[in-house]
This record gives structure tokens, sequence and C-alpha cells, in this order.
């Protein structure tokens, strides 16, 4: 996604190279942050942070690995480091407030649950859970990927994924059960 | 539950592509006979692609603008960085500047001590070679003093003699009123200069002025008396010829010859007796050119004796333009033969220095003595004097304070005018005139 060349010449000292890069990787860093914080101001800030990282350390980013990898690393780092300080516990009752239209879920059962459901059911995971669901589909990288950006063995990273999905699951089931119960 | 276990990692896998098409055929074979499995199976797909269609979140603003102002920060701390970092290294690598100065030869030691030395040769070859002039030029001089001076000895008992007859034309010459013994003067007085224009500051001539001095008194008494022969008249050419003091040197001369002549057989001889003990005096320690000169004189004097020149070398010398060309080449030594009485080129009129004071004369064209027109106090040590052209005016130096002061007196105003601009005199009579001047200053006022 990211031309070899470019990085190359941000890592040469290009500034300008450097810039172009960092625009077409902020999105990534973003959605990456926005999901496993689950907060626009966190994932601006530390999104932010990310971007000024790469900046920084371009020149410490080797070919062996993927650049998206690389970069995902950091921003993960970041918001893990992030989360942890932020939010030491969930509430149950947040998890609650979330769910009120009972109607509408109904009907989404058939077709699927509503991203709202879905990113609560993601924020109440355990970090490395959510980080690798985040991982998995928002970044769509794959196992090994996986594995590199969190520097956590094949098997691991597998155990967290299903793991995770598992979770989801149950944790959507639930709240679909509470609301038709309810 | 227990094909649940079973199938959910291939469930899992299955979602994340990592089955291999028979394991994907073994669990769609599965799910079609077991229930349970395909609702779970269907439920957990159902939420991967819930997963996979998560919103596409943005950010409400460019994350890249927004930390750019920051980054400039980082730019600025890294370069400081590496600015510092670049210093050091540059210090402590010598090397890599050593080698680069090697390559160059100027760079090194022995290429700057070359070119220095260069330099320095080629100044010094320009400084011999623009010094070359100056030897030869200090070895003329010698050189003439060297003849002056075998012409003065050879002469000196020639113009002791002769000085007798020397002076006694010069006095006859200057002026018909003054006579002889003031014009005997003038010749010693000419012969003293003579010898002090070549070495002007060296001592000697102060005693010779003195000795000099006596006698033009005694001449004055006696000048009246011996309004002498026609013969000076005759002479009264020379009149004009003094009045270009710079050309006095070689007008000098003529005019003894006349007088020589008139005044040498008559009085003046015993008054010349003085003068010329006087003059060899002082001009033979000095040896410098106007003794060669005046004993050239001298001998031509003596030629003129016998065969009457005075008549025909006058003319032609009193000629101004020329004297005037003379003026300009010789003034350094003819500033120094300054006369103590200047004659207006018209011959009416003269300015004698007395004592402390300046004398113009009116002279009569009769033998009369000369009526005084005016008498101006000097101001400072005289230098030297010299008639415009027209007789109109008398202008004059002065020493007065360390600089040259000039003075202009107009007849025809009748009164003496001071040009404070014009501190500096003309170059010529500057540097010999100076310093030996004001002693013949001395010596004129005391004639009178």
């Amino acid at each position: 996604m990211v031309e070899q060349g470019l990085i190359r010449a941000a890592q040469s000292g290009d500034r300008d190279a450097l810039i172009t890069l960092l625009r077409e990787i902020e999105q990534h860093v973003y959605r990456t942050a926005y999901y496993i914080l689950n907060n626009e101001q966190d994932a601006l800030d530390a999104s932010q942070e990310a971007l000024i990282r790469v900046y920084t350390k371009i020149n410490s980013y080797e070919e062996k690995a993927q650049f998206k990898t690389w970069v995902q690393r950091i921003v993960t780092n970041i918001c893990i480091d992030k989360f942890r300080r932020n939010k030491p516990t969930v509430s149950i009752d947040e998890h609650d407030l979330v769910f009120e239209d009972r109607q509408n879920v109904e009907k989404e059962v058939m077709t699927g649950y509503l991203a709202q459901d879905i990113q609560e059911a993601i924020n109440h995971l355990p970090d490395h859970h959510r980080t690798v669901i985040v991982l998995r589909y928002v970044q769509d990288l794959s196992y090994n990927e996986i594995a590199d950006c969190l520097n956590l063995p094949l098997n691991t990273v597998k155990s967290y994924l299903f793991r995770a999905r598992q979770q989801l699951q149950n944790m959507l089931q639930e709240h679909q059960k509470g609301g038709v119960s309810g | 539950m227990n094909c649940q276990q079973v199938m959910e990692d291939w469930m899992q896998r299955y979602l994340d592509q990592d089955l291999t098409p028979d394991e994907t055929a073994q669990l769609y074979k599965h799910i079609a006979v077991c229930a349970e499995c395909a609702e779970h199976f269907q439920m957990i797909k159902l939420l991967s692609r819930d997963l996979e269609d998560l919103p596409p979140v943005t950010m409400p603003f460019s994350l890249v603008d927004s930390i750019l102002p920051q980054l400039d920060a980082i730019d600025r701390a890294r370069d400081e960085r590496l600015a510092e970092a670049a210093r050091k290294p540059a210090e402590m690598i010598p090397e890599p500047r050593r080698t680069p100065r090697s390559s160059g030869w100027w760079g090194t030691i022995a290429g700057r001590t070359a070119i220095g030395a260069a330099a320095a040769a080629v100044v010094l070859g320009a400084a011999i070679f623009s010094y070359e002039p100056k030897q030869l030029s200090d070895a003329e001089i010698p050189y003439q003093s060297e003849q002056s001076n075998m012409t003065a000895n050879s002469s000196i008992a020639e113009s002791e003699t002769e000085m007798q007859q020397e002076d006694v034309p010069d006095a006859n010459s200057t002026v018909p009123e003054e006579q002889q013994p003031l014009m005997k003067e003038e010749g010693s007085a000419d012969q003293a200069e003579g010898g002090t224009e070549v070495l002007p500051d060296t001592p000697p001539e102060t005693p010779v002025e003195s000795r000099q001095e006596t006698p033009k008194e005694t001449r004055e008494s006696a000048a009246p008396d011996g309004q002498e022969s026609s013969n000076e008249r005759s002479t009264t050419k020379t009149a004009p010829s003094q009045d270009s003091k710079s050309s006095g040197e070689t007008e000098k001369p003529q005019v003894k010859p006349d007088k020589s002549k008139s005044a040498a057989q008559s009085e003046p001889s015993s008054e010349t007796n003085n003068n010329p003990q006087e003059a060899p005096s002082g001009s033979d320690p000095e040896a410098a050119l106007p003794p060669a000169e005046d004993s050239t004189a001298a001998d031509a004097e003596v030629g003129n004796k016998s065969d009457e020149p005075p008549a025909a070398e006058d003319p032609s010398m009193n000629d101004e333009p020329a004297v005037e060309a003379e003026e300009n080449f010789i003034f350094g030594m003819a500033s120094m033969l300054a006369p103590l009485q200047w004659d207006a080129p018209d011959g009416l009129h003269r300015a004698q220095l007395e004592g402390d004071q300046l004398v113009l004369y009116q002279v009569p064209k009769s033998e009369d003595p000369p009526a005084v027109i005016q008498s101006l106090p000097l101001q400072g040590e005289w230098i030297t004097g010299q008639w415009s052209e027209d007789s109109k005016t008398f202008t004059y130096w002065t020493m007065v304070d360390g600089t040259e002061k000039q003075h202009v007196y107009s007849l025809e105003k009748q009164n003496s005018k001071e040009d404070s601009s014009a501190a500096e005199v003309p170059p010529p009579a500057k540097t010999p005139a100076r310093s030996e001047p004001p002693t013949k200053t001395e010596r004129a006022p005391r004639t009178p």
C-alpha cells in the first residue's frame, strides 16, 4: 500500500517524501487507534503520537518487515500503553447503555449485529484480543503479520484471535438474548 | 458439543482462509449433518462479516497537518544536534583536512615560505633597481664638487689676487650709488654664498658673514665717496642681473670683470684685500660648487680684464628671459647667492636689507644717492626676495615660526601686503634658502 521508493526517499532525508508517507498511513493509524481505544479524542492523540514517532523513527525501519506492520506495531503499542493508563476497568453500566433500542436489535439479529454493538463488544475484549481483532479485521492482516506486529508467536496470535471471536460472539449472543428476553 | 469443539478451530481458520481445500470440504460435510455446528458456523461467519464491515472511521481533520508544527520543531532540534555532531567530528578529525592541504603545495609551510621569499625578493629587487639612480645622482654631486675643488684650488691663488678685482666689479655693477665698496662686498658675499650653496647648513658660512659685515660697513662709508668712474655706468647693466638673484652666479662673473677694471685698480684695493682673504677662508673648507664657479668667474674675469669682456657679455647675460630660465634651473643655488640688495629690472628701484628692515630705494638716474621710499620692518628671518618683471612689486619671503611667509611690496600702492595664504613659497626657494638666508639677512642690514 506504500511504495518502497517513497519510504526510501523519506529515509534518505527527503522531508516531503516523509510527509507524503505520513499522509498515506494516517488513515490506517487512526482506524487502528480508534477501534482499540474506542474513543475519538484518544484515537486522535494516539494517532498523532504514532505519526510523530514514525516521522522521527523512519530511519529505524528495516525493509525485512512490512512497512504497514511496522507502523501498526507503533500504533498498537501506543494504544495499549494509553489504554492501560486510561481504562483500568470497564463498567457494565456503560455496556448496558449501549443497547437501548431493543426493537432494532431484534431486527439486526437476522442480518447481523449493529456496528455500534460490535464496537462495544470489541471494547470489552482484553487488550491483546482486541488488538488482534482490530489488526485482523480493520487492517486485514494475516496471522503472520499480526504476529510480527505484536511480536507474538503465530499460535498465540491464533489463540488470541479465536478466543476474541468467541468472546465477541458470546457477548453479542448474550446481548441478543437479553434483548429478546428484555 | 464435542464436534463443535473440534470444528471450532476449523471454523476459525476457515474465517481466516487458513483451511486447506480438503479441510474446508470436511468442514462443510460436518456442517451438513450437524445442526448445532451449522448454527454456530453461521453465527461466527456473521460475526466475522460484521467485523469486516466495521465502518471505516475517518479523522475529523488531517493528523499530519496538525502535527506539522511539531515536526518542524523536531527538525530544528535534529538540525541542531546534527550541527553539533558535525562540529565535534570536524574538530576531532584533523586528517581529512590535512590531506586536501597537502594537495596544494602553496598551502604547506614550505610553500608559504617560498611565496614569502619570492615576494621579498620582488620587493628587494624593486628597491635595488629604483635605488640605483639615486646613487648615480649622488655620485654626480661629489664629482662636480671635486671639479669645483680642483678648479677652486687651482684658481684660489688667482682668485685671491683676482678677488680684489672681482669684488670691486660686483659692487660697481649693482648700483652706481653704492659704488665699489658695496660691489666688493657683493663679490665676496657671492663667493661665500656660493660656498654655502653646496653645503648650505655648514657652519663655515657664519664666520664668512661676520667677516664680510665689517668690510661692508667700511664700504658704505666709502660708497658715497667713490661714486667712481663712468665705467660703472657702463656696467649698469648689472642691475638687472642682480635683480635676478638666481642668475646671480652667471651674471656676477660678468659683472665682476667690469668692476675689476675700474674698481680693482681704484680705492677698494685696500678693502678688497680684506674681502679676498675672508672669502677664500669661507669657501675653501666648504669646497663646494660656488667656489668653482667663482673661480671660473674669476678666470673669466681675468680674461675679461684683458679683453674688455664686460660689455659684450653683460648685455647677453642681462636678458631677463634667459635669466628666468636660469633662475628656475639654478634657483636653489641662486637663492643661496641672493644679494643683500635687489635692483628692480627697470633700474629705478632697489630693495636692500638693512638690519631688521627692508629698505626700498628709488634710484635716480643720475649719480645722486638713492632716496629711501619706504622702510619695512622684517617679520621673522629673511629668506629671499625678488622683483617682479615690471619692477612694480617686490616679493620677499621670511621665515616666521618655522613657516615661510610671503610678503609683497607694491611700489604703486606704496603698501606692503602680506599674503597669508601664500604662507608657503614656491618650491625652488624652499629647501636651500630657509636655513641660510637668515644669516645673509644679517649681513645685508649691516652693510649699508
